[in-house]
């Protein structure tokens, strides 16, 4: 049912999105920045500089929160505002000042947060660095953030809830749950301790599963779920046609959500764990498969009928790449979660240049295709003011990837298999430092893969601000038709 | 009453696995029974806009 049409004065709130959308372009040239330096601290240590504020140790947060929190969560609170107000035909619940201090509490989190991890200031928990009162902020931006969300659910003109506010609505409501236990704390303030250290409720190896309860949720429902509600809207919008098939996109919904939540324990296998939940967390691991290439067939298939726009449309590339970027990385993951695999290449280069084929390829190209979706129409113009940049940006940016995750794949089954070497006597084969030697070459072109992903986000950003400021660059239509056609049509 | 509730709580508790794939089979029967078909116009939802 389309009431959209009997009413077309849904005034909605896109100057949210706006803020949003260029909050994320800023914050992901930053996060990029930070991850070619540390990149290049590994391969050339003196970029440390000798200070405590600039080691390997205290950026490395800054540029995982960067991308993953800053770029990634702007991406979708943007987005999700859009996509729930247009899905719902319904302005954003709460008004705009409401929206706009979610918009300002979310970026001074980012601010705190990474100030905080250059002074030291750290709780020592992957992907939950921030200490209490930084925590306690981003519980109330989240709460704010899901009132404005559901609230325009409920609140909707349009009958049914379209499947991407379904993802959406998973990643805000994990998120809280698990951010809310992982950093379960007592501050130490209130018994005259520092005010910047605080202590964890959990314990032992309790504690342990339970920061990868949420460290591996973050992957499955921040950077899963949440994206998956950027594929389910953007691309059937760029492609002009319905999701492939509506059915498998409830069936996704609700394997994905029913398998995510147990696979934590991969991350602590051989550990102190108990080996059965090390099993569990195998085992749901792998039934992953299922409903990852379930989603991504159904994201590719989406273009069935219209795979000529891949030549002409580089937005719609970087979209449907990026669709494929997720069935590899979501082959690769549960594959490297079997203990047998896992024990060669945890700890190595291996599991970045896995998380990287997922944050690169998947999230940062299903983010630029809906980034280049929404400026044209945000601020009203014809179209973007390059589309020739665009197509740069997705060769650099790709040539990039494919340079740092096969650097990494290289490395790290390289590291492993030292690690584990033996000579006649029993004795290890490689001293640590020899291992570390041995990476260097792989080190440098990382770092060089990394380069190119930042230069391609520089077209974007340019591409963004000539766009907004309404220019358009006049450019021949890219002609992919092959020479000797051209010259036979002309004769 | 609550002994009652307590005893069949336990017999029910170790095949969680078996009610869980339960409920998630009974999902995907509902979503692809042919009587649901008309689930695909939903797919339209976002393509209805004016813009």
């Amino acid at each position: 049912m389309n009431q959209a049409a009997a009413n077309p004065a849904v005034a909605y709130n896109e100057d949210i999105v706006k803020k949003f959308v260029i909050a994320a372009t800023f914050w992901g040239i930053i996060g990029f920045l930070a991850g070619v330096y540390i990149a290049s601290q590994l391969a050339f240590p003196a970029l440390n500089l000798g200070l405590e504020w600039t080691t390997f140790g205290r950026l490395r947060p800054v540029h995982t929160s960067a991308v993953i929190f800053a770029f990634g969560g702007n991406v979708l609170l943007g987005t999700s505002f859009y996509v729930v107000q247009r899905t719902c035909r319904q302005t954003l619940f709460g008004g705009p000042t409401f929206a706009n201090l979610i918009f300002w509490g979310y970026q001074l989190f980012i601010v705190l947060a990474a100030s905080g991890y250059v002074l030291g200031i750290t709780q020592s928990k992957e992907y939950a660095e921030p200490e209490w009162y930084v925590d306690l902020l981003v519980a109330v931006v989240w709460v704010m953030y899901l009132i404005a969300f559901a609230g325009t659910l409920i609140k909707r003109r349009e009958t049914h809830i379209y499947v991407a506010n379904w993802f959406y609505l998973a990643f805000i409501i994990t998120i809280a749950m698990l951010h809310i236990v992982n950093n379960a704390t007592l501050p130490v303030v209130f018994f005259g301790g520092e005010f910047t250290r605080s202590y964890i409720a959990w314990a032992g190896v309790q504690d342990a599963m339970t920061q990868w309860w949420y460290g591996h949720n973050a992957v499955g429902f921040f950077l899963t779920a949440g994206f998956l509600g950027l594929m389910y809207y953007f691309v059937p919008k760029q492609a002009d046609r319905p999701v492939y098939s509506y059915r498998l996109s409830i069936v996704h919904f609700w394997a994905l959500i029913f398998l995510y939540i147990w696979a934590g324990p991969h991350h602590l296998h051989y550990t102190a764990l108990p080996d059965w939940t090390q099993t569990l967390g195998m085992t749901f691991s792998i039934m992953l498969w299922m409903p990852s290439w379930g989603g991504m067939i159904n994201g590719i298939m989406t273009l069935s009928g219209a795979w000529e726009k891949l030549r002409t449309d580089p937005v719609l590339r970087f979209m449907v790449t990026s669709v494929a970027f997720y069935g590899m990385s979501t082959f690769e993951g549960p594959a490297m979660s079997i203990k047998a695999v896992n024990s060669l290449s945890h700890y190595t280069d291996w599991t970045i240049g896995h998380v990287h084929s997922g944050a690169l390829g998947w999230v940062a190209f299903v983010s630029f295709g809906a980034m280049y979706f929404l400026v044209p129409r945000l601020w009203n113009r014809e179209r973007l003011y390059s589309l020739r940049l665009v197509s740069y940006h997705f060769w650099i940016a790709t040539i990039g990837i494919v340079l740092y995750i096969t650097a990494m794949w290289i490395s790290g089954i390289m590291q492993g298999l030292m690690w584990r070497a033996y000579d006649d006597l029993g004795f290890l084969q490689y001293s640590f430092i020899e291992t570390v030697e041995a990476m260097h070459p792989y080190y440098v072109i990382r770092a060089l893969g990394g380069v190119l992903f930042l230069v391609g986000s520089l077209f974007m950003v340019w591409n963004i601000y000539k766009t907004i400021k309404g220019e358009l660059r006049h450019e021949e239509a890219v002609d992919a038709a092959p020479q000797g056609v051209r010259a036979g049509a002309a004769e | 009453m609550m002994e009652t509730a307590q005893a069949v709580y336990e017999i029910l508790r170790p095949y969680w696995v078996v009610w869980l794939m339960m409920l998630f089979v009974g999902i995907i029967w509902w979503a692809f029974r042919p009587r649901n078909r008309d689930l695909e116009r939903h797919g339209s939802i976002p393509l209805n806009d004016d813009d």
